[in-house]
């Protein structure tokens, strides 16, 4: 009886060798290159009557041996017809432990806490996974079908970019962060690879984001929130700004991008490369001894990218004047061509050598009373004072000076007629207001406001067109809250202007607002808060993307934040993260953000089901702060005394300009003083204006560099 | 019954209720009609039904004659308890369920559900199950000679599908060896299916124990097994721990002395005095009569007299007192983990209320889908 046949066959049944009988979606072909193999089943897909798997979330128990299996790792389950991709989420440990007193009478009294008793109690650890992706048989069908009970497997690279809708992409691939799953890279012959400490290296896959969701016109915008000092939110968004000039140039599209300086020397010297080269070793090396630049992982992460490691080479960077230190004008006016005093400008990059892409900001009156809501205090700002405003445009006062004229007119008028109240219709008490408020607006504005006329000339403008892959920075770290505001209002309506007008002279543009909240913050109004929630709404459609940075998410506008593609998410605070502005993140991510280390980021974009862990090399330019030591930290110029020339012909000439040991040849034998000049009379012929047919600034700098030659030599 | 439809039931499917489907499309186009029973529930939680037999556990309510191995039965400290220090590392348990599937008449037919496995508990205390130990077993049981056409097509659909079909009176020592000796009494016949299905998986769990002795032992000459239940032959490294106390070996104080038995304590040992008092009586193991002794697990205050009382079989070659005492000890420290998730926790060891949940779920993998499994 017990050695019937039928015993041997409801045991095998029961161990699995029926299976034959029902067509297992795992083992088909189709699906083996989703699966990680070598690695093997990691766990196995449970459903229950209280935890049922659902189409976007489903839990799987980890095998024992699946150690290096944790929270963000992506998964490959099956559906009866389908692929079921998904990142790993919360992990719960059971046992079937009924009460926690059930363990505590166990071993009250009776036995040490630190005994083990002969048998441990069983305990699995059951992941949750929410579903970023389904692969069916058949590619016209799109599977929402819930996972089945079955093997759980890592997920290869090919799995991944599938998830992450890769394939439906519409523009081209933008490398934002990079994923680390569990598995490791296996050689050809199936041995797992190593790194140079001899560990085992896990399978690395670039997490990409879809140009026509990042920088539109199918969504838009960028938004980072995470603590300050942390060095992530504004280190990745220069990555990604890389990563993008890089892949638009590619893809034969212009782009070009401003960025806001807001605190000490953060974007001062993005111009220059993590990994030095061979002109720059030495003073990297003697200036910032502890810099290690870029190590073999994030050289590999890069090349991983497909990105090259490369700095910021058109940047330019504008700063208003120190105050008081502004130009004095003359006959009314002031020329800012041919400007050379940097030292008089309010920014740290003032290193000799490196100035060469520093330009000056100054407002004339006629730009400053174009805000006159921020100018003068709400309280003085009636209907009275708005009235005076108006007139003084209407006789076309444009400069202080000109402003101070008047007022000595306006003086004069009620000194010969005592009796007199008004002043083309405005009362005596309303001007001397006007003038009381006026006279302490040059201070008030420090350093942005010139006595006269401005007259930029040949100098360019923080406000004008952009070249291709041209970086702008606007040092405004150093100057007051108010001429912060300001130059940010006054920048952003201009580019806005310039996007409507169609003139930005790009084919995209970013505008990187870091401290979003101060200066769109939600609840707010007027200002540039209007403008910017305008470039959130309507910017995709006219090529202006808002890449915006907070320290708190929840204090942004609310318009803003919906109409952003993709989110980033770094370390935040527990006062923050209980706000609504993450109500969409899993509670499991929401306690991995709380402690989330430098580096890593969680990030959600328009083609993932599911927000995504991943990491990112340091960008491809120095810190700040390390740059300052380097350049700053020494009276004599740094590197070679031709890079300069070398980079205003190339901004000049762009693709036709001669290569640095070009122009280094061409410079052997002058001073670095003369080297300075030429490049300084190139600038002033060439620059501000396009080339005109026939312009060749290198012939004409070859000219002069070999005129300083022969000088040096004579002397 | 036409042969020439026999085929149509030749592929097995192991779930249950597939089985079952397959059966009866295949009757009804014999123009077989059965009566279904799938909503009956299984006889271990219902319908166990008593079958007036004699078996000494299941009808002895009386003493038995034992012999006193330590004197008169007192309660015995356990001195030098090390509850992390135990020498089992094998445990043997079974699990059956008995399923009615459905009437022919007055005939129920029934399906026996077993499963028996071994779990190897490593030297880091994680139980794991011998794949190799481990039996499924599934038997049709119904009577042939019923004087049932029906049930005797049904039998040879069965028998033609190579599916193990079993006569309710096979082997009892209390039915009628008379054919149809009970049929027309639907209870009994119910009963001794119930039975039936209880012989089978001991007699199974006989096989796991005779394989584990020959081919596992040998390797793990130190290691000790624990048989959930009663140990039936005199198998070297085996202790059977009895939990349902049924039949009272002792009378009078020493009874008294049982049921006053402090926690932690046990019994002096004793052995029955006639060997056919035990299970496997006949055999030369079975002639020498195992060692037993109880034990009380836990505290009793307020509860039953039995409440966390065991009682343990050991081989005949344990004797004295040291290798009694020595074995109390590795049974006292095996209490932890409690298995507070079965009410039998007091006297239910974990490894076994371990191996019984994945025995359990082999079992119900079986009867997945059957209305009431």
């Amino acid at each position: 009886m017990i050695d019937s046949p039928s015993t041997t066959v409801a045991t095998a049944a029961l161990n699995g060798q029926h299976d034959d009988a029902i067509r297992r979606v795992w083992r088909d072909d189709q699906f083996q290159g989703l699966i990680d193999n070598a690695t093997g089943e990691i766990g196995r897909v449970v459903s229950s009557e209280k935890e049922p798997a659902g189409a976007h979330q489903f839990f799987f128990w980890a095998a024992d041996d699946a150690l290096t299996l944790d929270i963000g790792h992506i998964v490959v389950a099956f559906s009866e017809e389908a692929a079921v991709i998904g990142v790993v989420d919360e992990p719960r440990r059971y046992s079937d432990l009924r009460s926690f007193l059930d363990d505590y009478f166990d071993r009250h009294v009776e036995i040490a806490l630190d005994v083990d008793t002969p048998t441990q109690r069983p305990e699995i650890l059951v992941y949750t996974v929410k579903v970023l992706s389904s692969q069916h048989r058949r590619p016209d069908v799109q599977s929402q079908r819930p996972v089945i009970t079955g093997p759980v497997y890592f997920a290869t690279e090919a799995a991944i970019e599938f998830a992450l809708g890769t394939h439906g992409f519409t523009g081209a691939k933008v490398p934002a962060l990079m994923h680390t799953n569990g598995n490791y890279i296996r050689d050809a012959d199936g041995a797992i690879s190593t790194d140079e400490r001899g560990l085992p290296k896990f399978q690395r896959t670039p997490l990409y984001l879809d140009e026509d969701y990042l920088v539109g016109p199918e969504a838009g915008h960028a938004n980072w929130t995470g603590q300050s000092g942390l060095a992530t939110k504004t280190s990745h968004a220069l990555f990604l700004i890389s990563s993008v000039f890089q892949t638009m140039q590619r893809e034969s599209k212009s782009v070009a991008a401003i960025m806001f300086n807001v605190k000490g020397p953060d974007l001062l010297w993005l111009d220059k490369p993590a990994q030095p080269d061979d002109s720059l070793a030495a003073a990297y090396a003697s200036g910032a001894p502890e810099w290690r630049g870029l190590d073999e992982a994030q050289r590999e992460a890069y090349e991983a990218f497909g990105l090259r490691p490369e700095p910021f080479e058109n940047m330019r960077l504008f700063a208003p004047f120190k105050p008081g230190h502004d130009p004095k004008s003359f006959n009314g006016a002031i020329q800012l061509s041919g400007f050379k005093d940097h030292r008089s400008l309010n920014t740290a990059r003032q290193a000799p050598g490196e100035t060469d892409m520093v330009f000056p900001i100054l407002w004339s009156l006629r730009t400053a009373l174009r805000f006159p809501s921020k100018l003068f205090d709400f309280n003085d700002l009636d209907d009275k004072l708005w009235g005076f405003i108006y007139e003084l445009g209407a006789l076309n006062i444009t400069t202080l000076d000109g402003l101070h004229k008047q007022f000595e007119e306006i003086n004069e008028f009620f000194a010969f007629n005592e009796k007199e109240d008004n002043w083309r219709g405005h009362h005596k008490a309303t001007i001397r207001k006007a003038q009381n408020r006026f006279r302490g607006l040059k201070d008030k504005l420090g350093g942005l406001l010139a006595d006269g006329e401005v007259n930029y000339g040949t100098m360019p403008q923080v406000d004008a067109s952009f070249v291709s892959n041209e970086l702008r920075v606007v040092d405004i770290s150093s100057t007051n809250s108010m001429s912060k505001e300001l130059i940010v209002s006054s920048t952003i309506n201009s580019i806005w202007r310039m996007a409507e007008e169609g003139t930005m002279g790009v084919d995209k543009l970013i505008i990187f607002v870091d401290e979003l909240n101060k200066y769109a913050p939600a609840g707010g109004e007027g200002g540039v808060r209007d403008t910017l929630v305008d470039i959130a709404a309507r910017g995709r459609h006219l090529n202006v993307v808002l890449l915006g940075a907070q320290q708190f998410r929840s204090k942004v506008d609310g318009e803003i934040l919906g109409n952003c593609g993709t989110s980033f998410y770094g370390r935040i605070g527990d006062e923050e993260i209980i706000n609504a502005a993450y109500r969409s993140i899993s509670e499991t991510a929401k306690q991995e953000l709380l402690g989330l280390p430098k580096g890593r980021l969680l990030v959600r974009h328009a083609h993932f089901r599911s927000p995504l862990f991943g990491t990112f090399p340091m960008p491809p330019t120095i810190p700040g702060a390390v740059g300052q030591r380097i350049f700053s930290g020494t009276t004599t110029p740094v590197g070679d005394p031709s890079d300069a020339l070398f980079r205003t012909l190339k901004k000049l000439m762009g693709g036709k300009a001669p290569s640095s040991a070009d122009v280094k040849v061409e410079a052997q034998g002058a001073s670095r003083e003369s080297i300075e000049k030429v490049r300084q009379n190139i600038e002033h012929i060439f620059g501000g204006k396009p080339m005109s047919i026939g312009a060749n600034p290198w012939k004409k700098a070859k000219s002069e560099l070999r005129t300083a030659v022969a000088m040096a030599s004579m002397t | 019954m036409s042969t020439a439809t026999l085929p149509t039931f030749q592929t097995r499917q192991w779930r249950l209720i597939d089985q079952v489907n397959d059966l009866k499309s295949t009757l009804a186009r014999d123009r077989i009609a059965l009566t279904d029973m799938s909503r009956a529930g299984a006889l271990e939680t219902g319908i166990g039904a008593d079958t007036g037999d004699a078996s000494p556990e299941g009808g002895a309510r009386q003493p038995v004659d034992i012999v006193r191995l330590e004197g008169p039965i007192v309660a015995r400290e356990i001195e030098g308890v090390d509850l992390a220090s135990s020498r089992f590392r094998f445990f043997l348990d079974g699990a059956q369920k008995t399923m009615p599937i459905c009437r022919m008449g007055l005939t129920p037919v029934v399906v026996a559900l077993s499963a028996v496995g071994v779990l190897y508990r490593d030297v880091s205390g994680q139980p794991a199950l011998m794949g190799d130990l481990l039996r499924v077993n599934q038997n049709w049981i119904a009577p042939r000679g019923a004087g049932n056409p029906d049930l005797e097509a049904m039998i040879d659909y069965l028998e033609a599908a190579r599916e193990s079909v079993v006569d309710p009176r096979a082997g009892s020592p209390t039915s009628d060896q008379a054919p149809g000796g009970f049929t027309g009494d639907y209870g009994k016949s119910l009963a001794f299916a119930f039975e039936l299905a209880g012989r089978i998986r001991g007699e199974q769990e006989r096989e796991a124990l005779d394989h584990w002795r020959q081919k596992v032992s040998p390797d793990h000459p130190d290691d000790w097994i624990v048989v959930d239940g009663r140990l039936r032959a005199n198998v070297p490294n085996a202790v059977g721990i009895v939990k349902d106390l049924q039949t009272q070996h002792l009378e009078g104080d020493e009874a008294i002395a049982l049921f006053d038995l402090p926690k932690g304590c046990r019994t002096t040992a004793f052995r029955y005095a006639s060997s056919g008092s035990q299970a496997g009586g006949g055999s030369q193991e079975g002639r020498e009569g195992r060692t037993m002794w109880y034990m009380r697990l836990w505290g009793a205050t307020g509860m039953d007299a039995r409440h966390s009382l065991v009682r343990i079989e050991a081989p005949h070659a344990v004797h004295s007192s040291d290798e009694i005492d020595e074995i109390s000890r590795w049974i006292l420290a095996e209490r932890l983990p409690r298995a507070t998730e079965d009410p039998r926790w007091p006297t239910l060891l974990y490894p076994i209320y371990y191996l019984e949940r994945i025995l359990k779920r082999r079992l119900a993998n079986i009867t997945a889908g059957w209305p009431s499994a």
